[in-house]
């Protein structure tokens, strides 16, 4: 008699939301997470009085977080305090100019003009095709699993209306902006989001050129942190009979016959359950925690093929002033070509440069409760960070860069930051490797282009050991937060149909 | 014309009219072709993953 009827490896959004379902659906569910807080890369922590997330930093598509907490019989709403954010965001570019784009299409349409009035009429038709994109995304491809060829025909067959945006599939991201916008300056406003998915404008699918758009359906902050939205999925869960173990590391998973039978934790206890659901690194998952003796050659070549997705440092600060920003985000980003340029001349090469660009959340802009009276909490996303450095370790460089990064955004863009820090870390790949045990800290687990996308992405159901299922950001639909959700409900969809 | 020999020179062409496809991208347009294809031959494993 097994121990539980499903076990979950990794507590973080994927996790929960399957470990949640799965409680649901009357099975005994326990979730198994190796660091003291649930949420991976969406959670927060505390630092002096200030509270830092440690990765994401507002959500989108909230209306696919809001199926799951349906599944469990509540709402997003009822369950998370959520804060919208409006503006969108704020871009400062390169040549100093700054733009706001609220949320309203209509508002962000006269802030184009402002700058470009040429280009007012590419965002509307930009908006209406990505709208309509969107929306049939959501409804045929967000909670749809895609496994083999005859999911991608039941995708397309349930939702048609996703073949007409067939070109998008095709090109770059890079080439939607284009193709709409004729201002460098709208292009360099909208080129940072690519990076959302971990890859530059020229190499990112022209898919997602919609999330320049799908933020105006609606930015949100989660009150309190954005480990709100993963503790409310456990605290659903838990409700119903979900059990969860912090500080709890999974050796490996037991195999008997190309069959998952359980796990056995770093301190040997075994655990056995007849579904095993993972919610880590696919290739820490196959490589480390099953072997290469259980999987076929097949699934051996496909699986190193795969590479990680890309880093993200990050600088936490605690201050004792209000920074002069105007928005929960700003984009600090640089021309088209140069962030293309940066991709291959720096970021490849192994450099991280002191002359940053990236994310700055205040997210104490939208939830003051974040750090003391009259205090503030300032987050710097930073370009994408090679896992290795060239010339020196992270650990030798860390202390020098965070000095002079600050430095460098107090001289350009948050004017007397440097004089107001009073706590700072530093987050290098090789700190997120450590802490989350995402290999080479990546932050979508794998890359995410067409070649790596659908059926081409690991399977939500192991096509090489039964009783095995996977969630999170390796496998379909990807990396984020809306999207590791729903790969909790398309991993809950199968496990009620095959087990 | 033999059947294969239709064949080859079909596949000619549609290589010939590719080739001058692909000069007609741009660098960047160009290198986003370049990496899908270098991860090409990988579809075939990755499907069985």
């Amino acid at each position: 008699m097994p121990d539980y009827d499903a076990i979950v490896i990794g507590a973080g959004c994927g996790g929960l939301s399957v470990g949640a379902q799965l409680a649901k659906q009357g099975r005994k569910t326990l979730v198994l997470e190796q660091s003291e807080r649930v949420g991976g890369c969406c959670s927060t922590f505390e630092r002096n009085g200030y509270h830092f997330d440690l990765g994401a930093s507002v959500i989108e598509d909230a209306e696919v977080i809001n199926w799951a907490f349906e599944r469990l019989g509540t709402t997003l709403w009822d369950e998370v305090d959520l804060v919208p954010c409006d503006p969108t965001y704020t871009v400062q570019l390169k040549d100093g100019t700054q733009m706001h784009y609220p949320i309203a299409l209509e508002d962000s349409e006269k802030e184009i003009a402002r700058i470009a009035p040429e280009d007012a009429a590419g965002w509307r038709a930009f908006s209406k095709y990505m709208q309509g994109f969107l929306h049939a995304s959501l409804d045929g491809f967000f909670v749809q699993p895609a496994n083999n060829l005859a999911d991608m025909v039941t995708m397309f067959t349930k939702t048609p209306a996703l073949l007409k945006y067939g070109p998008l599939f095709v090109s770059s991201y890079q080439d939607v902006l284009y193709h709409y916008f004729k201002d460098r300056r709208i292009r360099e406003s909208m080129s940072f989001q690519s990076f959302f998915v971990g890859l530059p404008p020229e190499l990112c699918p022209g898919y997602f050129a919609m999330i320049p758009y799908s933020e105006h359906e609606g930015v949100y902050y989660s009150k309190g942190g954005m480990i709100g939205i993963p503790a409310a999925l456990q605290r659903c869960g838990e409700k119903l009979g979900m059990e969860i173990r912090l500080k709890t590391r999974v050796k490996r998973v037991l195999v008997r016959n190309r069959r998952a039978i359980g796990v056995e934790l770093m301190d040997g206890t075994e655990i056995t359950a007849p579904v095993i659901v993972s919610d880590i690194n696919a290739r820490q998952l196959y490589e480390k925690l099953i072997g290469e003796e259980h999987l076929p050659w097949l699934t051996r070549i496909g699986l190193k093929s795969h590479e990680y997705s890309m880093a993200t440092p990050m600088i936490y600060l605690g201050v004792d002033y209000e920074p002069p920003l105007d928005s929960h985000h700003t984009l600090v980003t640089l021309p088209t070509d140069e962030l293309d340029d940066f991709w291959w001349k720096t970021y490849k090469q192994g450099k991280f440069p002191v002359d940053q660009f990236g994310i700055i959340s205040w997210t104490s802009y939208s939830d003051p409760g974040l750090a003391p009276d009259g205090h503030h909490v300032l987050i710097l996303t930073l370009a994408p960070g090679p896992y290795k450095l060239e010339g020196r370790s992270w650990d030798e460089a860390k202390p020098e860069l965070m000095e002079k990064i600050i430095n460098y955004y107090s001289e350009h863009y948050i004017p007397g930051l440097a004089e107001h820090v009073k706590v700072a870390e530093f987050s290098t790949p090789v700190d997120f490797e450590r802490e989350l045990l995402s290999p080479e800290g990546a932050i979508y687990a794998l890359r995410q282009d067409v070649t790596n996308a659908t059926v081409f992405r690991p399977a939500a159901k192991s096509k090489a050991i039964k009783g095995l299922y996977l969630a999170g950001a390796s496998t379909h639909p990807g990396g984020g937060v809306p999207t590791t959700i729903s790969s909790g409900m398309i991993a809950a969809d199968l496990i009620e149909k095959y087990e | 014309m033999k059947k294969s020999h239709k064949i080859l020179f079909t596949v000619g062409v549609l290589c010939g009219l590719a080739f001058i496809g692909y000069q007609q991208l741009s660098a960047s347009q160009k290198r986003f072709v370049q990496e899908t294809l270098r991860q090409a031959p990988y579809l075939i494993p990755r499907y069985f993953v």
